[in-house]
């Protein structure tokens, strides 16, 4: 019928698609900052009992350094995440970025609580809602896995309800397709296909429907969710056309494996979300550079052969073990400064603050106060450069509060709860 | 609680030495009155004190539970889909299609039971498979037997494409775009380059240019356009006089193979414009002919001419009712495991006639294709599919029942959809009474044998989805599959798992062993030391993967809760902690028993479930990361054994093994587990008596494997019996 999708959209081989308006020319406040990018990296630093250790410019922070853009860094000191009880490596996941308890019981089962990202989304909505990308989903081996935790909590940080978490796209490839349409054909024969999805999509939800009608209410839930999957799918078909010209063509490596073309898998994504956000498809976007716990992942092309990062960050004390967490470490700095890089091309940077942070600090014991917690954008009214050290340790949550004043969600008056419910009072990030 | 010299296992007191312990509900026991478990409740023990288990009371009148269904709307695993899948099609699906779906969750120990969210990203993942899969269904030819012939494939006799413009077509090559260029008897022109058109030879005055044409004395000036292949043209354009000065006009027409479509008259300043649809067979000819009337002064006539070209559809005889009904009907029964509902029939009618008309105008080559296509996305991703609702009320119609009977066995037994016999005899009522449901259980085991161990065996005993590492690990996972098969097979009671007596091996996993193999290949092979549950490599390198600690430990968690059903406590942030804090403070430099025992005695949380972990694990010592035998450890020091399990003395992995054999838990844990599998969620309290009869009927029969499987989906069957 079709042999494989290939684009029918050209390479134009330069790196900017759209002409660079500035931010006043379009109507808006010099400067208002309304993007949000998370990123998330597992297992924390070498922060020996949660001292800030290797969590400084000449170790972990070097590649930023490197890269010019230690102006456009606050590194955060002192929060704490995390619930008694539940293992910080799926809690603090799941509560990066909603500072709000998992549900544990039922591994098939995931609740969490709506997170920053999605109330961004709210506050400055686009065409898509937002962006979610990652690598291979990874599930714990079943020895090693606590009953009655679902593995979603280690794969997601975007949770748009408490029962709703947002996938990664662990394929550029994939991303592309979403950005930028990968059919072929006429113009007649991709609109009819785009229409055809939204017909299948029709007759899933007609199905649901009835079958909702059909059993005792006790078993409707899921096929409510459901229905709500599918008319999330049916509104993001319903832009019509792919109106964001892509500057890259689209990639064709080999993905399957979390650790071939890990950094690489990476940068082509960066460089997909900066342009999606250039073209005004989103504001939103959250990065997963690892899953909780983290076992897959051994950066062999960055750093040869060698223990796992889950294995590292238990180094129980062997420096080759640290050696290697630390390289690890700046491994996915360098990818945030590619990021933070892209952004500044792209003359989003004073518009976007980027958070990015770890579940623990010390990963060595599952240590969770003085979290590695970075807060990355441009502008002279933030104290970019400098440390920001409250005079007492914090919840997590002031941050993200922090973050909602400078970034115009005003509708939020307090964030987390239990011994994470933020405290209402700033952190200083403002000069 | 004092730990005695020897450590002892003793069902009775090993949850209540774990502190603080509140009991996952996800270890065995769903509280009476089913739904969600909750913590502390039931038999399992419990926090400060706990609850102490009795022997369920095995005596001739106590047990009668009563059903009680599935509490949840479940979701097919991805192993079963893609198993209803490939049989509904009666073809291999390349398993690349579904590498992008996210795993369902284990629940219970299978993945069968789940309502593992399907998020946005998740149903795009499906999307793009289920438009692979319809590509698959169509380039399947056996699926479309049944329907028309297809016509013949035709190669282009010239280039084909939608538009044809006598204007942007025109060139200095005859044939190029289909177009030629010759005069009405029947020859070629040739291209003038210096004036940019057509003439004859010697030069007649007889042209053909760009924009229009001029006839000649004699002939007539035509413009051909030939069909590449059997289609429709549907075209517009017109004739224009030329030249206003004088002459007395020309007749223009427009022929198909000679036969006038359209003709008119055109006087000075005429103009003739035209519209047509014409029917048009593979080379056949279309001519724009100029004649000169009775004089060619002032002839020059301006011509142009647009056309769209739809090729015949090959699958034009496709039809809803020929051909497309027939196939959607089968694949959605199948799939749905049940017939497919008028209404349902008639929704994917409806999706298929907009999606032909709507293919067809946008200009599909084959626009059947793309109709069909999605209809077949939409089965295949039917929630009728994707969830199990023939397992709640509702579900299923009366009508249906025998149906869902059918495919309770074919999910327990194949993992799949039901067989062609169980399908007719679902539909005949053939499944009405126990006894046919019972014979057809035992039927599905014979013939599924291999699938049932797959994937019941290898969830159970973790040698399905986990592949042994080393070169050696397909080998020890076909092991572990085999010597399953093989006492099932044989109907051996379940014990022989643990000393079956015999193995199976290639030449390099013999070797690994130290046993001898006949020949190339895998061979059964008689011996004592190996093919057991605790000495098959498998178990023992994915075990014995990590640090030297986690060994025993993995070891001995997998021995109390796969072979034993023991359920351990789950972690709290105190003892969390403690790990943490104990982790760095071990010397590493002890022997491994001893570094263990400091952990286990640094505080009572640690104790509280290492003490029963530990020397399992340890005793299976003997048994390197590898899987190979040793009597020492590397450096030299012993290999030392300390346990005593119910009452038996334990000093290698072979007396584990007897003492596990031994242990009325065992049997009683398998039995469990049979039952799971078919329960579609967790047992109840009130059904543990049903699980020490599967194990040991009151009759004090000793059912074997078989038989024990047969009666446990049985009795599952009876206890989640769906009330209308």
């Amino acid at each position: 019928m079709k042999p494989a999708r290939r684009t029918v959209l050209k390479w134009l081989g330069v790196q900017l698609a759209l002409p660079l308006v500035p931010a006043v020319a379009l109507g808006q406040a010099a400067g208002a900052r309304k993007r949000f990018i998370g990123a998330y990296v597992p297992n924390g630093a070498h922060m020996p009992m949660g001292a800030d250790g290797s969590w400084n410019w000449a170790e972990a922070l070097q590649p930023l350094d490197a890269a010019g853009l230690r102006n456009n860094t606050m590194v955060v000191r002192k929060l704490f995440n995390g619930f008694p009880g539940h293992d910080p490596h799926w809690q603090n996941c799941a509560g990066f970025l909603s500072c709000e308890p998992m549900v544990l019981g039922d591994p098939g089962v995931a609740r969490c609580g709506t997170t920053v990202d999605q109330r961004v989304a709210d506050r400055y909505p686009t065409s898509i809602r937002s962006l979610e990308i990652g690598g291979i989903y990874y599930h714990v081996h079943p020895l090693n896995d606590h009953p009655g935790y679902s593995n979603d909590y280690l794969n997601r940080i975007s949770w748009q309800a408490p029962d709703k978490f947002r996938s990664p796209i662990p394929n550029p490839a994939q991303l592309f397709n979403k950005l930028f349409g990968g059919q072929e054909g006429s113009a007649a024969q991709i609109a009819w296909l785009h229409g055809r999805k939204r017909s299948v999509l029709d007759q899933l939800r007609k199905d649901a429907t009835r079958m909702s009608a059909r059993v005792p209410s006790s078993y409707r839930p899921v096929l409510t969710s459901y229905l709500e999957t599918v008319r999330e799918v049916e509104l993001g078909l319903s832009q019509g056309g792919f109106t964001c010209t892509p500057t890259l063509a689209q990639p064709t490596q080999d993905f399957s494996d979390p650790n071939a073309n890990y950094a690489l898998r990476f940068q082509l994504m960066h460089q997909m979300v900066v342009l999606a956000m250039q073209c005004g498809l989103t504001n939103v976007a959250t990065v997963m550079y690892g899953p909780g716990v983290s076992e897959s992942l051994t950066f062999p092309e960055a750093l040869g052969s060698g223990p796992n990062h889950h294995g590292c960050a238990h180094h129980g004390g062997s420096t080759s073990s640290i050696t290697r967490l630390k390289a690890m470490n700046r491994v996915q700095t360098g990818l945030l400064a590619d990021l933070l890089l892209k952004l500044r091309t792209a003359n989003l940077l004073d518009e976007t603050l980027v958070l990015y942070g770890s579940d623990m600090s010390d990963g060595n014991i599952h240590y969770t106060e003085n979290l590695p917690m970075l807060v990355c954008g441009a502008g002279a009214d933030l104290r970019f450069g400098q440390d920001i050290v409250p005079a007492a340790r914090r919840p997590l949550s002031d941050l993200h509060m922090e973050l909602f004043s400078l970034l115009g969600v005003t509708s939020m008056t307090s964030f987390g709860s239990g011994v994470c419910r933020s405290t209402g009072q700033s952190l200083g990030l403002r000069v | 609680m004092v730990p005695p010299p020897r450590s002892s296992l003793v069902v009775l007191l090993l949850l209540t030495a774990c502190e603080g312990a509140i009991v996952s509900p996800f270890t065995t026991r769903e509280p009476t009155g089913g739904g969600q478990a909750s913590a502390g409740g039931g038999s399992s023990g419990g926090a400060g004190g706990g609850t102490v288990v009795e022997p369920p009371d095995a005596g001739p009148v106590a047990c009668e539970p009563g059903a009680q269904q599935v509490p949840k709307l479940l979701r097919l695993s991805n192993h079963e889909y893609q198993s209803i899948i490939a049989d509904v099609l009666a073809a291999p699906v390349p398993a690349s299609l579904y590498a992008r779906w996210t795993p369902v969750a284990s629940v219970y120990g299978f993945d069968t039971m789940s309502e593992t969210r399907i998020d946005a990203q998740g149903l795009e993942e499906q999307l793009a498979t289920a438009e692979a899969l319809a590509s698959l269904v169509l380039a399947t030819p056996a699926l479309t037997a049944h329907c028309p012939a297809v016509l013949p494939a035709q190669t282009p006799s010239c280039p084909l494409k939608p538009v044809y413009s006598s204007t942007d077509d025109f060139s200095d090559t005859q044939g190029r775009d289909c177009w030629t260029y010759l005069d009405s008897s029947g020859a070629p022109m040739v291209f003038d380059n210096a004036n940019a058109r057509w003439r004859k030879q010697a030069d007649q005055g007889v042209y053909l240019w760009r924009t229009g044409a001029h006839p000649g004395g004699t002939v007539d000036a035509v413009r051909r356009w030939v069909s590449p292949v059997d289609g429709a043209l549907s075209l517009t354009g017109s004739f224009t006089d030329g030249d206003p000065t004088g002459g007395d006009g020309v007749a223009v027409s427009i022929r198909k193979n000679g036969a006038v479509l359209f003709t008119q008259d055109l006087p000075k300043r005429g103009r003739a414009p035209f519209t047509l649809s014409v029917p048009l067979a593979r080379n056949d000819q279309l001519d724009f002919v100029v004649n000169r009337k009775t004089n060619t002064s002032y002839d020059s006539t301006g011509f142009t001419a647009s056309m769209t070209f739809t090729q015949t559809p090959r699958k034009q005889a496709w039809t809803w009712s020929a051909c497309v009904a027939p196939l959607v009907t089968k694949l959605a029964s199948r799939s749905f495991r049940r017939p497919i509902r008028a209404d349902e029939l008639a929704d994917y009618q409806a999706l298929f006639n907009t999606s032909l008309q709507g293919a067809t105008t946008a200009g599909f080559a084959e626009p059947v294709d793309e109709a069909l296509s999605a209809v077949l996305q939409a089965v295949f991703l039917s929630p009728n599919v994707v969830f199990k609702p023939e397992l709640v009320p509702g579900g299923l119609d009366p009508a249906e029942r025998g149906y869902g009977v059918a495919s309770r066995l074919a999910l327990y037994f194949r993992s799949s959809i039901a067989d062609d016999t169980l399908w007719a005899l679902a539909g005949s009522g053939g499944l009405s009474s126990p006894t046919a449901v019972r014979a057809q259980a035992a039927r599905l085991l014979d013939a599924n044998r291999d699938r049932f161990v797959h994937h019941f065996g290898g969830q159970w005993l973790d040698f399905r989805d986990e592949l042994p590492p080393g070169p050696l690990g397909p080998a020890m996972q076909r092991e572990s599959h085999d010597v399953f098969a093989a006492v099932l097979e044989a109907d051996l009671p379940v014990e022989r798992l643990l000393k079956p007596g015999f193995t199976f091996v290639d030449p390099p996993l013999a070797s690994h062993y130290g046993l001898m193999t006949s020949g190339p290949g895998v061979s059964r092979v008689t011996t004592d030391t190996r093919g057991g549950l605790l000495s098959q490599a498998g178990f023992l390198t994915r075990t014995g993967s990590g640090t030297e600690f986690r060994r025993p430990i993995h070891r001995g968690i997998w021995v109390l809760q796969r072979l034993l059903c023991r359920p351990l406590p789950k972690l709290d942030a105190a003892t969390l902690e403690e790990i943490g804090n104990s982790f760095n403070a071990i010397n590493r430099s002890l022997p491994l028993p001893e570094q263990m025992k400091l952990h286990r005695d640094s505080s009572n949380r640690c104790g509280g479930c290492h003490s029963s972990i530990d020397p399992v694990g340890l005793s299976l010592e003997k048994y390197d990361a590898q899987g190979q035998w040793r009597t020492a450890y590397a450096n030299g020091a012993p290999i030392v054994t300390d346990l005593e399990l119910d009452g038996r003395v334990v000093r290698d992995p072979h007396e584990l093994a007897r003492a596990i054999e031994a242990s009325a838990d065992y049997r009683r844990c398998v039995a469990d587990k049979l039952l799971t599998f078919g329960l579609h969620r967790g047992p109840r309290d009130t059904e543990a008596c049903v699980t020490e009869r599967l194990a040991r009927p009151l009759d004090g029969a000793a059912p074997g494997f078989k038989t024990m499987t047969v009666d446990a989906v049985m009795k599952a069957l009876e206890l989640t019996e769906v009330t209308p």
